[in-house]
């Protein structure tokens, strides 16, 4: 078996028409994909038609792809754009939601040691305070540090320039202090 | 409140299943594939382009109305009717 192929690789094979290829692609990034439309959309099923949706435009639109750029904050961007047009549809706000109590933190059948020291006090405290903040703030403050996105990567998704995400992550962070009664550290 | 707070926050949030996306994407694309699809984009934009030169010189415009009959009346006033 050979080694797995680079996105740049799956990206040309994709281009070419091999649909395996971007098979692959669809596996390697369902999965971020799902969650930065979930964190737009504020639905489950929204989400999902969302990434489906993204992941369909983006193979139509790969020819406009430049050959060599990062495949990911470029299909994020498309997705989030797909998750911003179903939530302005239903017409709803998004808002954040914790896991049931007595569930693992995701995706781990133990949480991880940062997760764990979290106490589900203010697991409830933060997450009230991030619903209380704009869309535009709580996206940003959620694709920067719940998805562990790049600032180029959550620039991307949100549709803006790096520096605009720079200055809003501060901003945001600010106003959630406020919310939540703090000083900044 | 502290930036590694909402990293750990990030693990609490509860996120939809994620779902294998890939058989039923397979099922909606394009059997022409993206490369066919910018092929057909190049001949259209050729095609527009060939037709809005052949409108901005006057006899070709002229030569091509002529062609489908849909040239304009010209109207002449004349002393005496023919």
């Amino acid at each position: 078996m050979g080694r797995p192929l680079d996105d740049r690789e799956l990206v040309a094979r994709a281009k070419r028409g091999d649909a395996d290829a971007y098979e692959e692609l669809v596996h390697a990034y369902q999965g971020i994909a799902l969650r930065t439309a979930y964190l737009i959309a504020g639905n489950a099923a929204d989400a999902e038609e969302a990434a489906q949706d993204g992941f369909l435009k983006a193979h139509r639109s790969l020819w406009r792809f430049r050959p060599g750029a990062p495949f990911k904050p470029w299909l994020l961007r498309i997705v989030a754009n797909e998750a911003r047009n179903r939530r302005r549809s239903a017409g709803r706000r998004a808002a954040l939601a914790l896991q049931a109590a007595g569930e693992a933190a995701s995706g781990d059948a133990a949480p991880s040691p940062e997760a764990a020291l979290l106490g589900a006090e203010r697991r409830e405290e933060l997450v009230a305070a991030l619903n209380r903040l704009s869309d535009a703030d709580r996206e940003t403050l959620a694709l920067r540090y719940f998805l562990d996105l790049s600032e180029a990567e959550t620039a991307a998704a949100l549709g803006v320039r790096p520096g605009t995400v720079k200055s809003r992550l501060s901003r945001a962070l600010e106003r959630l202090r406020a919310e939540l009664g703090e000083e900044r550290e | 409140m502290n930036e590694r707070e909402l990293r750990a926050l990030g693990a609490w949030i509860d996120f939809p299943e994620e779902r294998d996306l890939a058989p039923a994407m397979r099922a909606r694309l394009s059997p022409r594939g993206p490369r066919r699809r910018r092929a057909l984009v190049l001949v259209l934009a050729a095609a527009l382009l060939a037709i809005a030169v052949a409108f901005a010189v006057r006899p070709a415009r002229s030569g091509i109305l002529r062609f489908f009959h849909l040239q304009g009346a010209t109207i002449e006033l004349v002393d005496k009717l023919p």
